[in-house]
């Protein structure tokens, strides 16, 4: 039998990724709550740490913890590889979720203690996980874009993480560095924004839109070319921004990256264009959603350094982080979880049992609504920051609140999706029936 | 459509490339599940259908895979020689 290098069991127990992709959309509900409850507090100034606090709730409790649960899943379901001690994700997961809480809670209070647990924390639970992952995508054979894509998305999220301990130290005066917290800020978010979310989503989507939307393949060659603008960037950036250097050498360093984004825009759209069976439900609304919103997004950024206020910089992060990153998330959470249901819980059953279709596990009709309430909600909070509203910042969190909430229902929904019980074997009945009348055997001596 | 395998083994061919997920695995588990020793089910696929793997080894069976440059395969499943 030809098995290649896949080892016995790959696909990791169906608790560990819902668990992690089930509690995206509940920090979404408690991000929107924060919104609502502060409201304009949140509109001070991008740096303060009640907006920093806000805006690590949607990029750690939204988006990384949906991501790492994806990772666990697809690193399998893509690559073929291996992700060692699956087991011990049951306990980072503890340690993460907490670790946000904390993070938040810190941040909102100014409460050092619970920073400096919240640093513990995340720190253990983030290396556990890079480690696992790091030597699962290095022991494939780097022979598709999206291993190199997971790659450079995870090392990508190290360096992230290591600045960000080295900022938090610097804040409470543990520790100097040589780069300025004001440079390292920068690096952080290019990291992060760019390099562990944009590109972990650009790899994975060369597999699942032609996988889920039945499209021609990306093409190989477009794939490496996305990703080497786009890691040409990560570096110039870094570099650029520890060196303080000027705005026309910085906007020379993103241009890669515009460059990358606009290649991969501009062959996802043609290819969804192109598909043969144009199917249209609410996940494939959530993509074209979040495509459109990823160039609006980094062309507003360069703005932001041009201007005195920071309305920009507020709209960049709601769009990308909302526009880009949440739709395509929310959307996927669509796929991903009817998916794992079908195939930890049915597929044994193929053949024995009639199986139920994807759509039959999330109906297309109810998601469809929440995609317009996410669009609602993503409008409002759009023209609430423009226009610096505090009322419609809180209407705002609000309709986020619900959209969240109702996003996690329906997949909670789905997770209640159980096989019938099986009826017992006729012939194991008819069998035991034969001797029920018989007395027992007599004791041994 | 060529088929990239040589078996003496009745072949049923199940052309999973214009089928949404997971309806691959499922035709192809349907398949397998009725077939004969002296019979093979040929998959064919737009990509490498990864999870399926280790739902062919639970069953006891053996396959062969052939990729091509597109990332197309066609994949060649029968039941284990004992």
């Amino acid at each position: 039998m030809k098995t290649g290098n896949l080892s016995l069991d790959q696909a990791p127990p169906e608790d560990i990724p819902f668990r992690y992709l089930l509690t995206g959309p509940a920090f979404g509900v408690l991000a929107g709550i924060v919104l609502a409850f502060f409201g304009e507090r949140m509109l001070i100034t991008a740096w303060d740490l009640d907006t920093v606090a806000l805006t690590h709730l949607i990029t750690l409790g939204w988006l990384t913890v949906i991501m790492m649960g994806a990772f666990y899943q697809m690193v399998p379901v893509l690559v073929g590889g291996h992700v060692p001690w699956i087991h011990l994700s049951r306990y980072t997961y503890y340690l993460f979720v907490t670790g946000i809480l904390l993070l938040a809670t810190g941040l909102l209070s100014w409460q050092v203690v619970l920073l400096l647990a919240a640093l513990v924390l995340l720190v253990v639970a983030l290396t556990v996980f890079i480690g696992q992952l790091l030597i699962a995508l290095f022991r494939v054979k780097a022979n598709r874009p999206v291993v190199y894509a997971m790659r450079i998305s995870v090392l990508s999220l190290t360096l992230a993480m290591i600045v960000g301990v080295l900022m938090l130290g610097m804040m409470f005066g543990w520790w100097t560095f040589p780069i300025g917290r004001d440079s390292l800020k920068y690096i952080h978010l290019t990291l992060g924004l760019l390099g562990w979310v944009t590109l972990l989503i650009f790899g994975v989507s060369f597999h699942v839109i032609p996988m889920f939307y039945l499209t021609k393949s990306f093409p190989d060659r477009t794939a490496y070319t996305v990703i080497s603008l786009i890691g040409t960037s990560l570096i110039s950036l870094v570099v650029c921004f520890a060196l303080r250097l000027n705005l026309f050498v910085l906007s020379a360093a993103a241009l890669p990256a515009l460059s990358g984004i606009l290649l991969f825009l501009t062959t996802m759209v043609g290819l969804l264009r192109g598909r043969q069976r144009k199917m249209v439900d609410a996940t494939l609304r959530f993509w074209q959603l979040g495509l459109s919103g990823l160039l609006p997004a980094f062309l507003l950024l360069p703005v932001t350094f041009f201007r005195m206020d920071e309305i920009f910089s507020y709209l960049f992060v709601l769009v990308f982080l909302l526009g880009f990153a949440g739709a395509i998330s929310n959307g996927m959470l669509y796929k991903i979880i009817p998916f794992l249901v079908w195939l930890h819980r049915f597929s044994p059953l193929v053949g024995k049992i009639k199986t139920p279709a994807m759509k039959d596990i999330v109906h297309d009709a109810p998601a469809r609504k929440q995609f317009y309430l996410f669009c609602f909600s993503l409008l409002l909070l759009i023209v609430a920051f423009a226009t610096q509203n505090d009322l419609l910042t809180r209407i705002g969190g609000v309709a986020w609140t619900v959209s969240s909430t109702w996003l996690l229902y329906l997949l909670v929904k789905a997770l209640r999706v159980v096989p019938p019980e099986m009826p017992a074997s006729v012939a194991e009945d008819d069998f035991a029936a034969l001797f029920k009348d018989l007395p027992p055997p007599p004791p041994k001596k | 459509m060529e088929i990239h395998f040589e078996t003496e083994k009745t072949l049923k061919i199940v052309d999973c490339r214009e089928m949404f997920p997971p309806e691959p695995m499922e035709k192809i588990l349907e398949a397998v599940e009725v077939m004969g020793d002296d019979e093979a089910v040929l998959m064919v696929h737009r990509r490498e259908p990864f999870p399926l793997f280790e739902k062919l080894r639970v069953r006891h069976l053996d396959y062969e895979i052939k990729r091509f440059e597109d990332g197309s395969v066609q994949i060649l499943i029968s039941k284990t020689q004992i």
